[in-house]
């Protein structure tokens, strides 16, 4: 059930449900939350944060007693994905810090997601334990083994009921391939195979395969110095196994076919928006660079995610988008300060909601921002500690960009550009969405009238 | 003009502070702020060759070097790989010394072991240690990329040893100057038009300018104007 899809401005009030993280003033950056998703069923969510943990949360059954109050998402599975390393002969720390988690679809009781850092992805099985084995002979209840020549007597082990306890272990460990750093891992709809993207380059792997892996796309230059651009994202399409899309720091997607050719260098589709030369600047080649780029459920759509902009593109047409959403377009004037504090690197990343009408995106100030495709309708909601009363409605917010401020507005110089949504999520098929705070995870849903 | 220089001053600042980074140095935050230094000097040049009459040789040299096109103006020139330059794009580095100076970003993010900060603050170093100094073991350039070692690599799955340019050559020709992998530099001899022997670390540290101190967004902040001529140059025709 998809309720309020049809028209979200009209009939989803946003309201606050959870709050996961410390309260304390400051922040340790190993609990800055990199990167937030939901499982392919919205049952799970999991995180990853820059100290190179992994939290999962696991959404309650709903109450029979309170059937207007959804499931509430509790903490399931917490473990150390990554550690921080060291390549002694590149003298290089490789930080542990989680930059992208990817749920496989659920095939028996065990669930299975892929985390990476910068070099190295690794394939976590998540499995419950209920029972546990009691009565071997060979050794005792603590594990130490017995003396042989002390049994007397044989008998058949047997499961007795314990604790419920979740267990991660890394199944396999992907590493060694990648030169540059990951910024990309897509999970392939035949549910065989995947890809990591870095700066320059994208592999195909096997998840049964850990010292393999397929070079499908390397626009590394012979010439370093002739580098123009990177890749920035890339995706499989979600139901054409042979199809994905990697986007670059020049605001381009290219759509790579495999079946073409065993290197995708060359392109299926090229899709670009040219340059609007009003708006040319110094700081134009960086706002325009793509840092996520997301297929559309249906598969028949692109969205990107660049500085200021959110656009929808269309398969069918390449020279525009058919779609181009303002984020924080008041920004576009604070360039030259962004840039100062480094803030216009910020990646941020955008979501499809279920049924492909809806678009979030983060911004500053800890805003979010949903874009209703079909009213062309758009909202600023905020995360934040005063609104987080249980079914608190989230109240809309706005930025003045000029002229007097209302009661109710924040003014552009007012902004804190310290608290940044870079990472949200959107339920698969419910209302309810994840955006990550720095070190806190705000759960919203909406309103059940 | 105030502006690219400002910013120029800027990025230069930030691509050195990227070296210190966790993690190590990021291709895609080097190849931003490459471009932008690209972009912010040859507005720099371009009004400062409008503003006034270019009185010696040098400045013809670097007005003629900085008549780059702006960053990213240029796509593409071929489809199929993103980084195959057109024909009509300059050369971007004209001067090696100035690579000698200023190090590469981007070669130094292909993941091989980096240069220390080799930045704005070494062009200064440069310039500021008198002759005769002690000498030191300059850190040697990167080797190229070094192969990932996946144990077995059908075509399908290049060789990235293969793929990329042997270590020797990671770019075009070096300076006679430039010292191969493992080799001492030794203490006499210039190094190029204008350059001294190379100073001590002591020297350095010395000779560095204090980094921007961060704040909040106002305006750009540099080091004096009289050090900015020579950071123009130092950046070269990148």
């Amino acid at each position: 059930f998809l309720t309020g899809f049809g028209s979200l401005m009209q009939d989803v009030l946003w309201c606050f449900s959870q709050v996961k993280g410390t309260i304390d003033a400051g922040v340790t950056e190993s609990d800055i939350i990199s990167t937030v998703e939901f499982n392919h069923t919205g049952e799970l969510l999991a995180t990853g944060d820059k100290g190179g943990r992994v939290v999962i949360f696991q959404r309650e059954q709903e109450s029979k007693n309170q059937p207007h109050r959804r499931g509430e998402y509790n903490v399931y599975s917490t473990f150390q994905s990554h550690e921080p390393e060291f390549d002694y002969l590149k003298s290089l720390e490789i930080e542990e810090k989680i930059n992208k988690i990817r749920w496989l679809p659920q095939q028996n009781a065990a669930y299975f997601l892929l985390s990476t850092n910068d070099k190295t992805v690794k394939l976590w099985k998540v499995s419950e334990r209920d029972k546990r084995p009691e009565g071997y002979n060979l050794k005792d209840e603590d594990g130490r083994l017995r003396d042989p020549s002390m049994i007397t007597v044989l008998r058949v082990p047997v499961l007795r009921p314990m604790d419920l306890m979740v267990e991660a272990t890394p199944r396999r460990v992907f590493a060694n391939a990648h030169t540059y750093h990951i910024n990309s891992i897509s999970v392939n709809s035949d549910y065989e195979t995947y890809m990591s993207a870095d700066d320059l380059r994208i592999n195909l792997w096997n998840f049964e395969i850990t010292n393999q892996s397929f070079n499908i796309v390397d626009i590394k230059p012979a010439n370093m110095e002739e580098l123009t651009e990177v890749i920035t994202a890339a995706e499989f399409h979600p139901h054409h196994c042979n199809t994905f899309v990697y986007s670059s720091s020049k605001g381009t997607i290219r759509l790579c076919d495999m079946r073409t050719a065993a290197l995708c260098d060359r392109h299926a589709k090229f899709f670009e928006e040219p340059e609007d030369p009003s708006n040319r600047s110094f700081f134009s080649e960086i706002i325009s660079s793509i840092s996520d780029v997301k297929f559309s459920h249906s598969g028949r759509y692109i969205m990107t995610r660049d500085y200021l902009t959110v656009k929808v593109w269309d398969l069918n047409m390449e020279n525009r988008p058919i779609e181009t959403y303002q984020v924080h377009d008041y920004l576009r004037s604070k360039l030259c300060s962004l840039y100062e504090n480094d803030c216009i690197f910020d990646k941020f990343e955008c979501v499809w909601n279920g049924s492909d009408s809806v678009i979030m995106t983060g911004s500053y100030n800890n805003f979010f921002r949903m874009f209703d495709r079909n009213t062309k309708r758009d909202v600023t909601l905020e995360a934040s500690r005063e609104n987080s009363k249980p079914r608190a409605i989230l109240k809309p917010r706005k930025v003045c960009v000029g002229g007097k401020r209302r009661k109710d507005e924040i003014s552009v110089d007012s902004l804190d550009f310290s608290k940044k949504i870079l990472h949200t999520a959107w339920h698969p098929s419910e209302n309810i969405i994840a955006v990550a705070a720095t070190n806190n995870l705000y759960i919203f849903q909406d309103k059940v009238n | 003009m105030e502006e690219a220089q400002r910013l120029l001053t800027v990025s230069v600042w930030k691509l050195y502070r990227c070296r210190l980074r966790r993690g190590g140095l990021r291709l895609h935050r080097s190849l931003q702020l490459s471009l932008l230094v690209r972009a912010a000097r040859h507005r720099y040049l371009s009004a400062r060759a409008a503003a006034e009459t270019l009185p010696g040789p040098e400045l013809a040299g670097a007005a003629a070097t900085g008549a780059t096109p702006e960053a990213g103006s240029d796509p593409s020139g071929d489809p199929r790989c993103p980084n195959t330059p057109s024909a009509d794009r300059p050369s971007p580095r004209t001067d090696p010394r100035t690579e000698q100076e200023w190090g590469n970003p981007l070669r130094d993010c292909s993941g091989d072991h980096p240069n220390l900060p080799s930045g704005a603050p070494r062009s200064e170093w440069h310039r500021g240690c008198p002759r005769g100094r002690p000498t030191e073991d300059p850190p040697s350039p990167p080797p190229g990329d070094s192969p990932a070692p996946p144990t077995a690599e059908p075509r399908a799955a290049p060789d990235p040893a293969n793929r990329d340019p042997p270590s020797a050559a990671p770019g075009p020709p070096r300076p006679t100057a430039a010292p191969r992998a493992g080799q001492k530099r030794r203490s006499s001899g210039s190094e190029g038009p204008g350059r001294g022997p190379v100073p001590s670390k002591r020297a350095r540290l010395e000779a560095e300018a204090p980094p921007l101190p961060p704040g909040p967004p106002g305006r750009c902040s540099g080091p004096p104007a009289a050090a900015f001529g020579f950071l123009v140059r130092a950046v070269g025709a990148c």
